[in-house]
């Protein structure tokens, strides 16, 4: 049985349909590609929610959408005709709309700043056509419009007749005076007669024409719209009068002196009326007690014919669907991983019991790699979403921050098919956000300095994903001024991010903007609070265990191009031995591996040294010393360097005593297995069965080590 | 017997509830995504009752009963529409198609429940 909390999360999960939907059809209609069909899914889209919201009794969001609603049917019925500033004023309705239902949704406060603005400029358009939104109240009013209190016996009661001609449509439309009357009965004491006001011969009666005209008398406590309400469904198709009658007692003989709507009283017929002894709905539980238990019948599409399976449209597709629960999936994932690693252990027992390639075991064993590694893809897409409700989000964005700023913006989106990992689109949203308000922001020119430039005035930013050899690739361009190399440089200088004499190339300089500290923005901009930190960025997408990086072109623009893994579930790392001991180091973090000599290596003191790189000094952190698996320094003569970098973009080299191997390693979190280890990101268990430790690269960086010194050392001695 | 309702929505929230209503008194409740599917369903369901949203993809309300209305063996099986839609006008156009009654939504349970023992002679 649904429960009325499972009904309201679906009513949440609808919202976030209808509100993919509202944006698709919107845009469309912004671009002027909108039909008729259009409007009409935007309408349904708002009206869906509107409905759904007023069951949980969503006042806010009831009359939002109403409004919402009053002016997309204004467009829908062509009183109105859109154009650029009503769909503007719908789409920004529409992020309001969002912010309402992810209001409600997470039970929180709605203060009406939340939605008053919108709501004027919804009420403004309306008010074009003379819709009164004020008056129109009726449709959502929660109160039924019955209330029905008995039993106060002393309460004076009064005598009503009642006069009721029905239409032939009535009977049409499957209503009956019986019923209507036995509803009435419910409201008091009543007794119906009724007379035949045509007459046909037998063979001809039509059972949907009306022959009959009631007359009633009740008397009762109920008002006169409580009784007319009992009408209400008919109420058109059909002649109604009630009227006060003072008498408490009714004589039957009123009727022929009374004519009034019946008008040929040529018979009067007596009409038992069969008044239940219970109230509302009562009786119908009772009657089927005996019934076999109701069963919940959704008939789905095995039901219809085929036929008409075609013509169905996406939203249908959206049932062939099933939820799972994210930690089913993940358990699944993990299994599967259990199973690569006991692949990788067979096969390496296998090779060193000495079987010879060809042999059968080798074959078998070949193929199940093969499976096996199937087996992992096809689970790791389980995980996987299009990026499009991503992009969703920061079309919003761009709408914002365009509106704040007073630029004119088109956001174009490639790839929106594009899977990607579940939780690296949720980690994703952040960053992504900051990208795409710098581009807009800073990225783009004013109007008046792109015309004078020869562009265009609307600025274009594009949003695009893409699988790239086994990585996810997104990139944010836009096609503005591009970075002002000069003023970066200045601005890293003035705040002693570089040596004022540093010579840098026009990426080193690009890459600057990566620096923790390092904003251009020449007053803090609302928008992009202090311009925001694109190093913020930076470690974002490296704690996704990606890449980042910039391109610009002076007067067309700037690239930021993201690579993430495709899955967070196993990483590329380089396997390396440290104290006879087995160690991953992300690949991701890695900018280079050395075989240092002693030219490279000089020391500021007792255990700090620092490595010189390309001119550059940076500190060398020993990895057995730093994880203490090891008490003696190891000498980096005789050791491997892996340069790094960490958040914050400081670098260090990490000695380890020997690269292994590379290779894809699976994931096992040492939190939930063991306990949190410092400098520890997570274990692996390699293919000859060992358990490997992935270091921590961000926490190796960060260790309190001697170095300190030798990393403020490091600028002073790159001159 | 139970009694057997057909209910007509493309709002999956609008269909739990009227299922959760429904079935909560003893009907048998049949569903249907919008007016087309409904049709489809319809033969299948034979339903005593039937209550349909208004807006739908595909085949609206209207349509949809005048569909219903149509067919020789449900031509006396009552309609309620369920719509947000109080307007005059919209109803008027219910009525010509064949509904017999209308319920405004948000329902109250016991006012749709005590609908369609209004409708159901």
């Amino acid at each position: 049985m649904d429960s009325m909390a499972e009904i309201r999360n679906t009513f949440f999960q609808e919202c976030a349909e209808q509100l993919s939907a509202l944006e698709e059809g919107l845009i469309e209609m912004e671009e002027g590609a909108g039909s008729m069909d259009t409007v009409n899914s935007v309408f349904r889209a708002v009206h869906s929610i509107k409905g759904g919201a007023g069951a949980f009794k969503l006042v806010a969001l009831v009359d939002f959408a109403h409004s919402f609603e009053t002016v997309l049917d204004l467009i829908r019925s062509q009183k109105i005709v859109s154009d650029q500033s009503i769909s503007k004023s719908l789409l920004r309705a529409m992020d309001v709309l969002a912010d309402l239902v992810g209001l409600y949704r997470d039970g929180n406060a709605i203060a009406p700043s939340v939605y008053e603005q919108s709501l004027a400029e919804l009420t403004e358009i309306s008010s074009r056509c003379g819709q009164d939104e004020s008056d129109d109240d009726e449709l959502i009013d929660f109160a039924p419009s019955q209330i029905m209190i008995g039993g106060f016996a002393d309460e004076e009661k009064t005598d009503y007749e009642i006069k009721f001609l029905p239409h032939a449509r009535l009977y049409r439309n499957a209503n009956d005076p019986v019923t209507l009357f036995r509803e009435l009965g419910r409201l008091g004491e009543l007794s119906v007669s009724a007379q035949l006001i045509k007459a046909c011969e037998i063979n001809e009666f039509d059972t949907e024409e009306s022959y009959v005209a009631f007359r009633a008398l009740i008397s009762t406590t109920s008002t006169l719209d409580e009784m007319r309400a009992v009408f209400d469904f008919v109420i058109d198709d059909c002649e109604l009068e009630i009227n006060h009658k003072h008498s408490r007692s009714v004589e039957n003989t009123e009727l022929a002196q009374d004519p009034g709507i019946l008008t040929s009283a040529s018979s009067t017929i007596g009409l038992a009326v069969a008044m239940p002894e219970s109230t509302t709905g009562n009786d119908q539980t009772s009657s089927t007690e005996q019934d076999p238990p109701a069963a919940e019948l959704e008939v789905g599409r095995k039901g219809t014919s085929a036929s008409t399976e075609e013509s169905r449209d996406s939203k249908s597709n959206a049932s062939q669907t099933i939820r799972v629960d994210l930690d089913r999936i993940d358990r699944l994932i993990n299994l599967v991983g259990e199973l690569v690693i006991n692949q990788a252990m067979l096969a390496s027992s296998i090779s060193s019991a000495g079987a010879f390639a060809a042999s059968k075991v080798s074959e078998s064993l070949l193929e199940l790699e093969r499976l096996t590694r199937d087996i992992q893809e096809s689970v790791m897409t389980i995980r996987a979403q299009p990026a499009k409700s991503l992009f969703q989000r920061m079309s919003r964005i761009v709408r914002e921050v365009a509106m704040a700023t007073g630029k004119s913006v088109r956001l174009k989106t490639e790839g929106e098919a594009t899977e990607i990992d579940k939780t690296v689109i949720d980690l994703l949203a952040d960053p992504l956000t900051h990208m795409i308000r710098n581009a807009v922001d800073h990225g783009l020119e004013l109007p008046d300095a792109r015309s004078a430039a020869g562009k265009p005035i609307e600025g274009n930013v594009k949003l695009a994903a893409a699988h790239r050899s086994g990585k996810v690739v997104i990139t944010v361009a836009d096609d503005g001024a591009g970075i002002n190399r000069l003023r970066v440089l200045e601005a890293a200088k003035s705040k002693g991010l570089i040596p004022v004499d540093a010579q840098m190339s026009d990426s080193e300089i690009d890459n600057l903007l990566f620096l923790p500290g390092f904003s251009t923005a020449k007053s803090v901009s609302n928008v992009s609070g202090r311009g925001v930190g694109m190093d913020v960025v930076k470690r974002s997408i490296q704690a996704l265990g990606g890449r980042i990086s910039i391109a610009s072109a002076p007067g067309a623009g700037t690239t930021f191009t993201l690579s993430l893994p495709l899955t967070l579930a196993v990483l590329d790392g380089i396997v390396v031995s440290v104290a006879e001991q087995t160690f991953v180091v992300p690949l991701t973090a890695i900018i280079e591996t050395l075989k240092p000599d002693s030219m490279m290596i000089s020391e500021l003191g007792p255990g700090s040294t620092v490595i010189k790189v390309r001119g550059r000094f940076i500190p060398i952190v020993d990895v057995g010393q730093a994880l203490n698996t090891r008490s003696e320094l190891a000498d980096p003569l005789s050791s491997v360097a892996i340069l790094v970098e960490g958040a914050n973009n400081s670098q260090r080299a990490l000695l380890v005593d020997q690269i292994l191997d590379q290779r894809q390693v699976v994931i096992k979190s040492l939190e939930v297995n063991y306990g949190a280890v410092q400098g520890i990101a997570a274990a692996t268990i390699l293919g000859d069965g060992r358990v490997a430790m992935i270091v921590d690269v961000d926490a190796l960086v960060d260790l309190p080590t001697k170095n300190v010194a030798a990393e403020k050392y490091e600028y002073a001695l790159a001159s | 017997m139970s009694l057997k309702v057909l209910t007509v929505d493309d709002s999956r929230t609008m269909r739990d509830m009227l299922r959760m209503t429904l079935s909560g008194v003893g009907m048998t409740v049949f569903q249907a995504e919008d007016g087309l599917h409904g049709l489809e369903v319809l033969e299948t369901a034979s339903p005593d009752l039937i209550i349909t949203d208004i807006n739908m993809p595909r085949l609206d309300g209207f349509g949809f009963i005048g569909e219903v209305r149509k067919k020789s063996n449900f031509g006396s099986t009552p309609i309620l529409v369920l719509t947000t839609e109080a307007d005059p006008e919209k109803k008027a156009r219910a009525r010509v198609a064949g509904a017999t009654g209308w319920i405004v939504k948000p329902f109250e349970p016991e006012r749709l429940i005590h609908s369609i023992h209004r409708v159901l002679a």
